[in-house]
């Protein structure tokens, strides 16, 4: 058993370029199991490739990252140095969506580099804004083909976790409907039943919501709050101050590639101490 | 599927392969028509004319058991001889320089001249220089379009077929048509709109072929032909087919009367001249079915392992294209973008006559299905590729964060997309494919054009015929069509309305 208080995702020093575009600026976080963090801030300020960052869909240039047991880090000697391999990087890469396109003669991303960002991502996972359900499988499918492919699991087995996850979003009567019947609230529902299967440590959430109707919000937000209760990290991008407020253990207000300042909702809310984190959330106020 | 691909392969690989007998393999393209080789009228199946009864004399005076017919394009008769594909080649192939240098030539085994063909009643031509400032019709890279050339001030035109060429003539789209005497014998002579002159231009001597290397067999082939000169059986062949002339007659030495019934030259006339009867045509089309059909088999087989092969490379060119690393990805760019740039039919010419050149010997099927699917591979990759791309970029980033490979996203979630995506496109250039396969018979398949453009000149027929020939086109086509839909249905991700 882990230790309750024990880290379980640190960040240190994470930088990350987009060709010259300095993104993420030195950022250091960490969290203790079992927390809903949200993470909360400007358009561009980060906080969507921070999260892409913990579960290697971006590949780090600089620092380290330790989540759910793995550790990966790259240090390039310097910040110069890393930028310049990023530079390069972005020029020869002809498809982001590949994780390692274009990294194929940079020293450090080897094999053994990308077999642990490939097992940590088994370890994490990660829910979109669009849900991204695969379109020509149902519900089922859906939810036991990972398990099926990447840990090669007894196919009973997978069908009756696969259940079991998809009772605790509510949607096992829906296991043999098509994507396209479904809600946004449905499908993203069974998306977080999907990433649950492979019984991750650490769940990501993209702008879980921002993609539904208002009256949707409340039974995506639902799930996420049980899933705490059960002791699952989680760490949210939203745009949801309500729910931010709401939901979180603690809030982060990300800011130009830095964490500007974290804290307790109340702490965020009412007693920002950082003057953009203020100007930020008196948008919210009506 | 590609295990299948690769048992067809194989046993047409081996198959070609078979081991060899005491058997005189020989090339002509029937497509030249009457009275050199052709198609029996009345059996299409049979090979017949005077070019073929020379070369069973031959084969008998040599003692083999047996002859093998092989069908290839004029043009690629000697490319093939090189490749070794047959023995010999007699195919009205002119005694020239040029040729000498590639091939071995017989003994002169035919002369003959060109003659001029202009319209009955038209008075005003009696020479070459009456044609200056005027239209004349030949054959396409024949002696007699040289001569022509030679003139000055002709306006020529040149042509595959000599029916098109006469029927242009009649058609008063030209004015004359300087040919081969038997040609013009076979093609024009009964026809009453056609006036043949009698003045005689230039002069061809045709020689049978052989491999460069195959000395001794053009040794023997010369042997025998002196040995029926002098039986007699060659002045017997040349008489049936009505074409002995006043320089073979030199050549040969034998001044003697004719003897024999031009029976071969009476029976061909007799097909020709007479008006024929609906109920005749249509059974000549009865008559040409099994071979229109088997034409048609060869098209289609041929298409559709072609198309196997196709659709499966260029899934592979197109993932390689848009997911693979730069080096690869510029690779399949290259390979896409210089195939889709370059004839089909220059490819299929290196792929069959370019690769036994370094060594690399496969045969006609081989070579076909290679030509057409690493052709149309490139066009499918695009097709792949446009399919590929229209899969939304989440969908990847998805798989990958579930902790599938990139393989294991590609194969389970990407692909199977994209595919649904392409079918319409890939039916769209099985069609297109299925009748570009006509291009493989310029090296030495018959499949459903070859067989039209041979029937059609033994029959005089070109339109009849070539409706058949579109229709059973059409038919070929259709049920790919129908099975595209029923596939694209079954792939749909809306065949069930919304239950919202």
């Amino acid at each position: 058993m882990v230790n309750n208080l024990e880290k379980i995702i640190e960040v240190k020093n994470l930088h990350k370029y987009y060709g010259k575009e300095h993104i993420l600026k030195g950022v250091n976080f960490e969290v203790e199991q079992g927390k809903l963090v949200s993470i909360i801030g400007r358009s561009g300020c980060g906080k969507t490739t921070f999260l892409r960052c913990l579960n290697s869909l971006e590949i780090l240039d600089q620092g380290s990252i330790k989540i759910a047991g793995i550790s990966i880090n790259r240090n390039e000697g310097s910040l110069q140095k890393a930028q310049e391999i990023a530079e390069n990087v972005a020029r020869i890469r002809t498809n982001v969506s590949m994780p390692f396109q274009g990294y194929e003669n940079v020293p450090g991303i080897d094999e053994d580099f990308q077999i642990k960002a490939h097992a940590l991502r088994s370890r994490v996972g990660m829910l979109f804004q669009s849900f991204n359900l695969f379109p020509h499988m149902n519900v089922l499918d859906n939810v036991t083909i990972a398990p099926m492919i990447v840990q090669k699991g007894d196919k009973e087995e997978v069908r009756l976790n696969a259940i079991r996850n998809l009772e605790k979003v509510g949607m096992e009567r829906y296991a043999d409907r098509m994507p396209y019947e479904l809600s946004g609230g449905q499908a993203q529902r069974v998306a977080i039943a999907r990433a649950l299967t492979l019984n991750p440590q650490v769940m990501l959430y993209d702008e879980p919501t921002s993609a539904l109707d208002p009256e949707l919000v409340d039974e995506v937000a639902q799930v996420m709050m049980n899933l705490n209760k059960e002791g699952m990290t989680q760490i949210v991008v939203t745009h949801s101050m309500h729910f931010a407020q709401k939901a979180s253990d603690l809030i982060v207000y990300m800011h130009e590639g830095e964490i500007a300042e974290m804290g307790t909702p109340d702490e965020i809310f009412f007693q920002a101490k950082n003057p953009h984190t203020r100007a930020y959330l008196k948008l919210f106020v009506d | 599927m590609m295990r299948i691909l690769i048992v067809i392969l194989l046993f047409a690989f081996f198959n070609n392969a078979i081991a060899e007998k005491k058997v005189l393999k020989w090339a002509a393209d029937a497509e030249s028509g009457a009275p050199f080789v052709f198609q029996d009228p009345r059996l299409p199946s049979k090979m017949i004319g005077f070019e073929v009864d020379i070369i069973k004399a031959i084969a008998e005076e040599l003692g083999y058991e047996n002859l093998e017919f092989i069908q290839n394009s004029w043009d690629g008769l000697i490319p093939g001889l090189e490749r070794k594909d047959y023995d010999l080649a007699i195919n009205g192939l002119e005694i020239t320089p040029d040729r000498a240098q590639v091939v071995n030539f017989s003994e002169a085994y035919f002369i003959t001249y060109e003659v001029l063909a202009v319209r009955a009643g038209d008075e005003s031509i009696k020479d070459l220089s009456d044609l200056i400032g005027r239209k004349a019709g030949t054959l396409k890279g024949s002696l007699a379009e040289r001569i022509l050339r030679d003139v000055g001030g002709i306006n020529v035109k040149t042509y595959e077929s000599e029916s098109n060429s006469y029927a242009d003539l009649r058609n008063k789209r030209i004015d004359a048509v300087l040919i081969d005497h038997p040609v013009a014998l076979y093609y024009a002579s009964w026809n009453p709109d056609i006036k043949i002159l009698d003045k005689k231009f230039g002069e061809v001597i045709y020689g049978i072929v052989s491999h460069k290397d195959n000395d001794e067999l053009i040794k023997e082939v010369n042997s025998a032909i002196s040995k029926l000169a002098t039986t007699g059986k060659l002045r017997e062949i040349y008489d049936k087919w009505n074409i002995w002339n006043d320089d073979m007659a030199r050549h040969f030495n034998d001044y003697s009367i004719t003897k024999t019934d031009a029976s071969g030259f009476k029976s061909f006339i007799k097909f020709q001249e007479r008006e024929i009867t609906w109920k005749e045509k249509i059974e000549r089309y009865l008559v040409s079915l099994p071979d229109l059909g088997a034409g048609a088999l060869t098209t289609l087989y041929l298409s559709i392992l072609a198309m196997i092969l196709a659709v499966l490379l260029g899934l592979i060119l197109a993932i390689l294209k848009v997911y693979g690393p730069r080096p690869v990805s510029i690779i399949s760019t290259t390979y896409i973008e210089i195939v889709r740039g370059t004839p089909l039919l220059i490819q299929l010419y290196l792929i069959y006559y370019g690769l036994p050149q370094i060594g690399i010997n496969i045969s006609p099927l081989i070579a076909g299905v290679l030509g057409l699917g690493l052709n149309y591979a490139a066009y499918e990759a695009e097709n792949y590729r446009a399919g590929l791309f229209s899969v939304p970029r989440g969908q990847l980033e998805a798989a990958i964060s579930l902790g599938m490979s990139r393989y294991q996203a590609l194969r389970h979630i990407i692909v199977p997309q994209a595919i649904r995506l392409v079918i319409p496109p890939v039916t769209n250039d099985f069609i297109s494919l299925l009748k570009d396969s006509s291009l493989v018979s310029v090296i030495t398949m018959v499949e459903l054009t070859k067989e039209y453009g041979r029937l059609a000149s033994t029959y005089y027929d070109h339109i009849g015929l070539g409706l058949i020939v579109a229709i059973i086109y059409l038919l070929l086509g259709l049920p790919f069509v129908k099975l595209s839909k029923i596939v694209e249905n079954k792939f749909s991700l809306n065949k069930k309305t919304s239950k919202k």
